[in-house]
Formats: C-alpha cells, structure tokens, sequence
C-alpha cells in the first residue's frame, strides 16, 4: 500500500484508543463485581482477577499506544460507499435469513447484491440467484447441513 | 520410520485418498479466486468438514490448505493477483517470467519448489514430532503458561508493523474469548446479566470466518481490477540448468523456513519475504531478481511450503498453534475431543501418523493435479466480482450458522466481518487476535493452576524461564527482522 493511500489523523488514533478504553473499562467493570463479592463463589476472586489483570493490560497499551508516536495509519479508501453498502446487504441478509429463512433470504440477497454491485440486469440477476439458491439449497441438504428456516419452517421438507 | 510408512499406507485407503484429492481440489479452487487466502479458504470450508470423521476432516482441511496455498501461487505467477499474502514475493519475479512468455517454466518450478519443501517437511516434522512430543510430556502448568506467554508475544511482536499494536490486539483477543459461561469457576463472564446465547461464548468458526471470509468480501469491491495480460502458458518445464538452480534454491529455502516455522509468528507470509531477501542477498546476479529470475520463485513457493510445515510441528506435538490456520486445525481436533499435545502422540498414534501421512500424500495429489489444470484455475480466477461475492457470503453464512444452528454465530459472523474489516483499513493485524483467542483458555488455565497450586512454583520450573527468555528474543529478532525486509 503507499503512503499517498493512507492517512494518518490523530482524530483516528484518539477513537481507536477511546475504543480501546471502553472495552478495558467494561472488562475491569466485570472483574470487579466478582471481587467485590467473593463470597458466593470460592473462585469468582481468581475469574475476577484475570479480567482486571487483562483489562488493566488493555488500558495500559492503549495509553501506551496513545501517548506514543505510532501514528494511526488508515487506508484511503475511494469506494468506501460500496463497501458500506455492500456491509448493509449483510445486514439485511442477516435479518432475512432469521426472519424469512435460507430460501428466500438467500435468493433475495444475491439478486441484490448482483444487481446492485456487480451492475447486471435485472432479469439475468434473478434468473441466477434462482437457480443458486435451488442448486446450493440441494447441496447444503444433501450434506445434510442445517440451515436457517425462519417463518416458513412448517413449510420446509428439510 | 515404520509408523510413518504405516501413516502413508493409512492415508491411502480409498476414502482418505478421496478426501485428500477433493480438499486439494476444492481449496486449489477457493485459493485461486481473488481476495481469498489460504486461512480465509480453510475458515469458509472448515465447517463442512465437521460432518467427516476426525482422521477425515483433518485430512481434508490440510489439503484444503495445500491446494489454496497452491492456487494462490498460479494466480499470482499468471495474474499478478496473489490469492494471499505470501504469494506476493511468488508474483514479484513469477509474473515478470509470464510477461517474458515463460509462464510455464514458472509454474512447474513453483509446483516442483513446493513439493520438495513439502515432503522434507513431512519426513521433518515424521522425524522430530515424538522427539518434541516426549519433551513436552514433561510440562506442567508453569512450562505451558510459559509457552502460551511466549507463542503470544511471538506472534504480537511480528504480526504486522508495530509491536503495540499486536500486543493490543492479542489482548482484545484473551477478552473476546473470556465472553460467556467459565466452567472451572461456574460463573458467567462479559454476559452482562443475560442468559441467552452470551453465555455459550463466541464460537471460534464464526469469529474466523467473519474475520478473514466475510471481511476480504467485503474489500473486495474497493480493489481496483487486475491488470490481466493474455497469458499463453506455452512449454511447462523449465531448462535443466533453471531446474538446477531452482532446486538448490529450494533447499536453501527450506532449510532456513523449517526451523523458523517451528516458531510462533513465523507464518508463511513473514518467511516467504525473509527468504525472498536471503536468496536475493547471497545471490551473485541480484540486479536479476523482480526481472523473472527462477530462483525467485523456487525460494518464495519453497519457503511458503516448508514455513507451513513447521507450523505444523509445534501443533501436532505441544498444542500449540503458531498462526491462524493452525489456531483453525486446533480447533477442529478439539471438536472431536482429542488435545492435540504430547498425550496425542501416545494415546492416538493411529490418528497422528495417518495425518503426517496424509502430508505426504496431499504433496503428491497437489503436483499432479494442478499442473494439468491450469488453464482451468486461470478461468475460475477471472469470475466476476458481482458473482463470486454473493456466493461466498452465502457460504460463510451458511457456515457460520452450521456448527451450532443458532443464529446469533451468523451475527457474530458478520460483526467480526465488520471488525476484521476495520483491523486491515486501519493496518491492524489480525493474527494477534486469532492466536490469543486459541491460546487464551490455555493461558488462563494455567495461570490458575499456578496460582492454586504454589504460585512461587515457576522459580524452580527452569523450563517457563526458557520460554520467557525465547519471549524476549522474539522481541528482538522481530526489531532485527523488520530492518532486514524493509
């Protein structure tokens, strides 16, 4: 990667310590609700312990990491639209698949996702993702591979 | 060396030879399509493979790894697009021997280069498995916090360009894989009060595969197109004078990435590059190398073998996985019960000799089934984006749900996509990760251990001393290292 693609803001490096910082304190947090009440556990001192000991860890490399002259160093990206698209057709696919299960979410998402990102008609998306959809369906079942069913589960011979 | 032998004959009975020609094939099929390594290859197809017997599913993710190590390489020599990153010293001197009409010679060198470092390192790691497994029999819980303390550090310390930031991201790791309900203690862990499927943890499959299927899905897009040029493969095998050369570069290769894939952190990528730079130093036409010079690609492809069976070693005999892919093979032995370690050795020798076997027999499938086939791979690489990511995304789901039906894995899924995804945009490494979360339970484990028996124990364990030691080492070859390839 060159240099000219990336980029090197202290904005970035304060949030990715901040991150860093959130999760050490939530893990501190934890371990000492175990030592402030050993009692109703003879080990809850040493699952305690360890999360203080590893979240402390975190806190002390990520202040380490901040006040040191590592830079951030993220990637330029000129697509990221694509990109953060491409992440909500995962989102949605996930919702689908919970919701409406394998069959439908799956020729849904990638009709979608043809359509939308790879820029082909239409029809020739649907035509595909039917028949993937019926062909990988047939194979997961054949393997005997659980999937999900979601509403439709009475419906499903599989 | 009769138990090795008896391994092969094991491995070839007809249903594990069906298992080592189909992983070949299909991990050759997955390493080829672009943006997708060999850890993402095994991570997207390790769930299918749970449904195979143990001696089988092992069989098959090794072949899975040889042949998307192999496929990688073909892209890289013929594309210019490496399925992963240790394919990139490959395409440095490969792809300028395809510009120059010399893509065959390049390939079979790389097929020819590949083979030999991996049967020495078969018959290496035949010869000084039982030789480790018996050393490590004597290891008590303050040698193995030792030896996790110091696969951990190996691996943040090289992982990537700054040590910080790989000893953050391991520790972000032993908390991720502290989530849920903690067995030794009984108590529930980072569940924040819930009882749902928080307390069962995140599942290592998942993890694994948002962080290296779904997150390369997801750059996919971003990448510009490959510069394709016609490729006509033409004459495959090399002169007899490059067979030569290429040879010797091989087993110099070799030699240097065996021993020092023995240690955590040295994963193929890292060794390819560091033999890449050796053979380029010693050599007396340097000037040659990046213009097509042979001994480039014998070195690169050498070094990525011979490094990913030495990972092998340290897995097989003490447990302990030195990069992901292994961290991904660990815990697809854990899923049958068996620990791999020293115990594996004696307990189940059937099993371990049939796998090291099975090295073997998946080296000979790879070199006979792939140069035949190239011209089939180069068509696969050029499937278009718009088609291949759907597909894959749909098999990531499908794999991340398969191990446990639930439905939270495919949100845990996707969220390490996300978080896998921001680690590579903001030059993280990942592997830190990957590793504490395989050796964190082990760490931990023993930390307590120490702790309840005798804390003051270590002082007489000179053996945890040892690999504190090799910690700081690590340290300080990590330093040496990064000046050297840069």
């Amino acid at each position: 990667m060159p240099d000219s693609a990336r980029t090197q803001p202290k904005r970035l490096k304060t949030i990715e310590v901040g991150c860093f910082l959130l999760m050490a304190a939530i893990v501190i947090a934890d371990g000492l609700q175990f030592i402030l009440n050993p009692t109703r556990n003879l080990r809850a001192i040493e699952v305690g312990g360890y999360e203080i000991l590893v979240g402390g860890l975190l806190a002390i490399l990520a202040l380490a990491y901040w006040l040191g002259s590592t830079p951030a160093d993220w990637e330029r990206v000129e697509r990221s639209r694509v990109t953060a698209v491409s992440f909500g057709l995962l989102v949605a696919y996930g919702l689908c698949l919970q919701y409406l299960g394998y069959l439908v979410a799956t020729f849904l998402a990638v009709a979608t996702y043809m359509r939308l990102l790879g820029g082909y008609p239409t029809r020739v998306s649907l035509l595909f993702s039917t028949a993937f959809t019926l062909g990988s369906t047939w194979v997961w079942t054949t393997m005997l591979v659980n999937l999900p069913r979601g509403m439709f589960s009475t419906w499903l011979i599989w | 060396m009769d138990a090795f032998l008896a391994g092969i004959i094991a491995a070839c009975t007809p249903m594990n030879l069906l298992l080592a020609f189909g992983g070949c094939l299909l991990g050759t099929l997955v390493g080829v399509l672009p943006g997708i390594g060999a850890v993402s290859a095994v991570a997207i197809l390790f769930p299918f493979t749970v449904y195979l017997p143990a001696e089988g599913m092992i069989i098959a993710l090794i072949a899975v790894y040889y042949g998307s190590m192999y496929g990688g390489s073909s892209t890289a020599i013929l594309m210019k697009v490496p399925g992963e990153v240790s394919s990139i010293v490959t395409a440095i001197d490969g792809y300028e021997m395809t510009r120059q009409g010399r893509a065959g010679p390049a390939l079979a060198i790389a097929a020819i280069s590949s083979f030999i470092a991996g049967i020495i390192g078969t018959f290496l790691i035949a010869l000084l498995g039982p030789f480790a497994a018996r050393l490590a029999l004597g290891f008590g819980p303050a040698e193995y916090l030792g030896l996790g303390l110091f696969s951990l550090t190996a691996i943040a310390s090289l992982a990537g360009r700054s040590l910080l930031r790989g000893a953050i991201v391991a520790v972000v790791g032993l908390i991720l894989v502290s989530v849920g309900y903690d067995e030794a203690a009984g108590l529930p862990r980072l569940t924040f009060g819930t009882n749902g499927p928080l307390l069962q943890g995140l599942d290592i499959v998942p993890v694994m595969i948002g962080l290296f299927g779904v997150s390369e899905m997801m750059r996919v897009f971003e990448e510009e197109n490959a510069e394709f040029i016609s490729t006509k493969i033409g004459k495959l095998m090399p002169n007899r004078q490059e067979l030569f050369s290429g040879t010797m570069a091989t087993l110099r290769a070799t030699a240097l990435s065996f021993p020092l894939g023995l240690l955590p952190g040295m994963l193929p990528s890292v060794l390819s590059f560091l033999a890449y730079t050796v053979e380029k130093h010693f050599a007396k036409n340097p000037e040659t190398f990046g213009k097509g010079n042979i001994n480039g690609v014998a070195a690169a492809e050498a070094s990525n073998n011979a490094a990913a069976m030495g990972n092998l070693l340290p897995l097989m005999s003490l447990g302990i996985p030195t990069g992901p892919t292994m961290a991904l093979i660990l815990a697809a032995l854990t899923i049958y019960g068996l620990t791999p370690g020293p115990m594996l050795f004696i307990t189940q020798p059937d099993f371990v000799w049939t796998v090291i076997g099975s090295f073997f027999v998946a080296n000979i499938i790879l070199l006979i089934l792939n140069l035949p086939l190239v011209g089939l791979w180069v068509r696969l690489a050029t499937i278009p984006r718009g088609i291949l990511v759907p597909i894959v995304i749909v098999i990531c789901m499908v794999g991340a749900f398969s191990v446990r039906n639930s439905m939270f894995d495919i949100w845990v899924c996707i969220a390490f996509g996300l978080i896998g995804y921001l680690l590579q945009r903001a030059n993280w490494p990942v592997a830190p990760l990957v590793l504490a979360y395989v050796l964190g339970p082990m760490i931990e484990r023993s930390a307590r251990q120490v702790y309840e028996l005798s804390p003051s124990m270590v002082l007489e364990r000179p053996m945890f001393w040892v690999f504190i030691g090799l910690s700081v080492v690590s340290l300080w070859f990590s330093h040496r290292l990064r000046r050297l390839i840069n």
